[in-house]
């Protein structure tokens, strides 16, 4: 039992300086396996933005409606910003083809948000959209209270709490968790007009936070769509004018999936954009072959380096070595245990680096997905998470069989050196 | 029979090196080989080892041909049934004299513990202050002595020597010669050595003489040997 372990240690003894040469010309491994941990996460959190956003998430009988020539939702308006009108809303919502028909709206009304904390009034102008409450039953849970009533119920980005607690700091108020600001009591000011002119009208309205989201991309607010209605018709009755009341997107569930192409045929005859879920899906991929294609050129780069490199440094050591390889055959070490030797060797090196870069490449994302959001808030709804452990598998297996490829040719070289020649020498 | 070596011919390029060389090696026995520089003596010790292939022939170890072995089998073969004293010695360079002795033992799964065999040897080629030095700063005699103690830790059935007495004074060299003999006695090993140590053809039970590529016997062996040689080749 002993000379067992005498004997292990002889050989670890023995691979030792071989391991230290190795372990030093396979770092590039390390790059690859980090860069490799990055572009899977990222590559899932942009599946699940895309996958989990409240306004690009089509069932296969829902259609997506837009304005001529448009091909995002326009949440916010802005001078020369194109709609749907409500003629051409109601329009559709007759047509049979529909089960339901829902949209995001917009009013040519500003917002002015102001809410009390601790004694101290805040004020902040913020964009606005109307959204149907039947459009979040299918995208949410807490939907039933989304409905036109006193307070209003505001749905805020998922950022917007960030920002909330940044005032807050400035006045050396605690951050305010997420559950404690659900319920928070705001005052809404919708205006229109210039200021100190006769056209301008403002109608204030008590409000609440109803929930935040992170599904939803827009600097604003999201109040129920017969809210604002309520303003349009109240404005048109004191004022006999259009409100500007409008839709940026509409959502229709047909009834016949089969039928399909002809509504979306008639539909673009009222001159819009129709967008499918076949639609959204092929932007989705092509979105991630743009990812795709990039990150695998970076692979492949880092691949073909880190190869060359592990190849070159296996072949020197077969070329400073080949004396002892085939001493080593001569004393009864088969063919197969030196080929054996050097791609164990190798792989024990890569699985080495495997852990390193998944650690490395967790710790970067760490990094950017607290950075990120900082200085692009906007982006702040796409989170970036850690990779598990299934990563981590990946990535040990992938390191390993990086290494001990590139160092298969270099171990069939040692193990065929010619022993008759060697032991003349 | 041991080892039976049959109508070995081997060329380098047109030059023939072996033509038609046959012999036989018994357990017990040892053969010395002898043969003017380059006439091919360390090239047959290399077939009889399997490290190269002749152009036809056979060698037949306990009546295998291990010319047809796979690489698996005669690995297997070289670190238990043979061991090699190379002419110029061959040991690792970066290992002491102690672990190049230990090596060819440490190569199996489960190794037999030979610490106290090793000793043994130590004492007696009297290479104990040596025997943690690297082969670099030792001596030709002392590299000897560690091929030999080597060549015979995994107690082979045969060893092949290749001139083991080249670098040694008188006294070594006798004590060699009374290892080798010790070895046959006791071990009933069977030793083929080439060599052109008076000494050690002296001992020999056969004495085989290599030139122009043909292996012919040559010179007087041992009256009892003789007789015990012709008594075994009777019996087959
Ligand atoms: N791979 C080879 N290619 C060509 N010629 C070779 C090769 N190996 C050996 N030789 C030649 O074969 C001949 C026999 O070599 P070998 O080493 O067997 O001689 P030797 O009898 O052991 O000589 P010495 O007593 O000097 O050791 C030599 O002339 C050598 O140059
Ligand atoms: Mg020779």
């Amino acid at each position: 039992m002993n000379f067992i372990i005498y004997k292990i240690l002889f050989i670890a003894k023995d691979n030792f300086t071989n391991i230290i040469r190795s372990v030093v010309s396979s770092f590039g491994i390390l790059f690859l396996i980090s860069f490799f941990v990055i572009y899977i996460s990222l590559r899932d959190s942009v599946t699940s933005y895309v996958k989990g956003n409240l306004f690009d998430n089509l069932a296969s009988d829902e259609i997506k409606i837009l304005p001529k020539n448009t091909k995002e939702i326009e949440f916010v308006k802005r001078p020369g910003s194109r709609a749907i009108p409500l003629s051409t809303a109601n329009t559709i919502r007759k047509m049979p083809d529909f089960i339901s028909v829902h949209g995001v709206s917009r009013i040519g009304f500003t917002l002015r948000v102001e809410g009390e904390m601790l004694g101290k009034t805040k004020r902040m102008y913020v964009p606005v959209c109307g959204v149907d409450r039947d459009f979040l039953k299918t995208r949410t849970n807490k939907w039933r209270s989304f409905t036109n009533r006193r307070p209003v119920p505001i749905i805020a980005p998922k950022f917007s709490i960030d920002m909330l607690n940044n005032y807050f700091a400035m006045d050396n108020i605690d951050p305010i968790p997420e559950s404690e600001l659900i319920g928070f009591p705001l005052t809404l000011t919708f205006a229109t007009g210039a200021r100190n002119t006769e056209e301008r009208k403002t109608y204030d309205f008590e409000a609440e936070v109803h929930s935040f989201t992170d599904v939803i991309n827009i600097p604003g607010v999201i109040v129920p769509t017969d809210f604002l209605k309520e303003i349009a018709q109240k404005y048109y009755a004191e004022n006999r004018k259009s409100a500007g009341m409008e839709y940026a997107v509409l959502f229709a569930k047909v009834k016949d999936v089969d039928k399909l192409p002809q509504t979306v045929e008639e539909l673009k005859k009222l001159g819009l954009n129709i967008q499918s879920q076949k639609d959204v899906t092929e932007k989705t991929s092509k979105a991630m072959r743009i990812i795709d294609s990039f990150s695998l050129g970076v692979i492949a780069i880092f691949f073909l380096l880190t190869s060359i490199s592990i190849f070159n440094s296996y072949l020197t050591i077969v070329y400073i070595r080949s004396k002892k390889f085939s001493l080593k055959r001569i004393l009864g070490y088969s063919k197969l245990r030196i080929l054996f030797g050097f791609i164990f060797e190798s792989a024990c090196v890569g699985a080495l680096y495997g852990l390193a870069g998944y650690f490395t490449g967790n710790m970067i994302i760490r990094y950017f997905s607290v950075k990120i959001p900082q200085f692009l808030p906007s982006l702040s709804s796409i989170t970036i998470a850690e990779s598990g452990t299934d990563t981590l598998f990946l990535c040990i297996v992938i390191s390993s069989a990086v290494s001990a490829v590139s160092a298969l040719i270099p171990a069939i070289f040692a193990s065929n050196i010619n022993l008759f020649k060697a032991v003349r020498r | 029979m041991l080892l039976s070596v049959e109508n070995i011919n081997l060329k380098f390029g047109k030059r023939v090196i072996l033509n038609n060389v046959s012999f036989k090696a018994d357990s017990g026995k040892i053969i010395a080989i002898t043969g003017k520089s380059g006439c091919g003596k360390t090239t047959l010790l290399g077939i009889v080892s399997g490290l190269l292939k002749p152009d036809s022939g056979k060698v037949l170890y306990k009546n295998k041909n291990i010319l047809r072995w796979g690489d698996f089998r005669k690995s297997h073969f070289r670190n238990k049934e043979i061991g090699f004293v190379f002419q110029f010695f061959n040991l690792m360079p970066d290992m002491s004299s102690y672990q190049n002795i230990i090596f060819p033992a440490l190569l199996r799964i489960f190794p037999r513990n030979v610490k106290k065999d090793i000793n043994n040897l130590v004492e007696y080629l009297n290479i104990k202050d040596i025997i943690n030095h690297h082969p670099e700063t030792l001596s030709g005699g002392e590299r000897q002595r560690v091929a030999i103690a080597r060549a015979i830790i995994n107690k082979p059935k045969m060893i092949l020597a290749d001139e083991p007495t080249g670098n040694l004074d008188n006294t070594t060299a006798e004590d060699i010669k009374n290892l080798f003999i010790k070895l046959k006695k006791e071990e009933n090993m069977s030793l083929i050595i080439v060599t052109h140590d008076k000494r050690l053809v002296d001992i020999a039970d056969e004495h085989l003489h290599l030139e122009n590529g043909i292996l012919k016997k040559t010179g007087r062996q041992k009256e009892t040997k003789k007789v015990k040689a012709v008594k075994t080749v009777k019996k087959k």
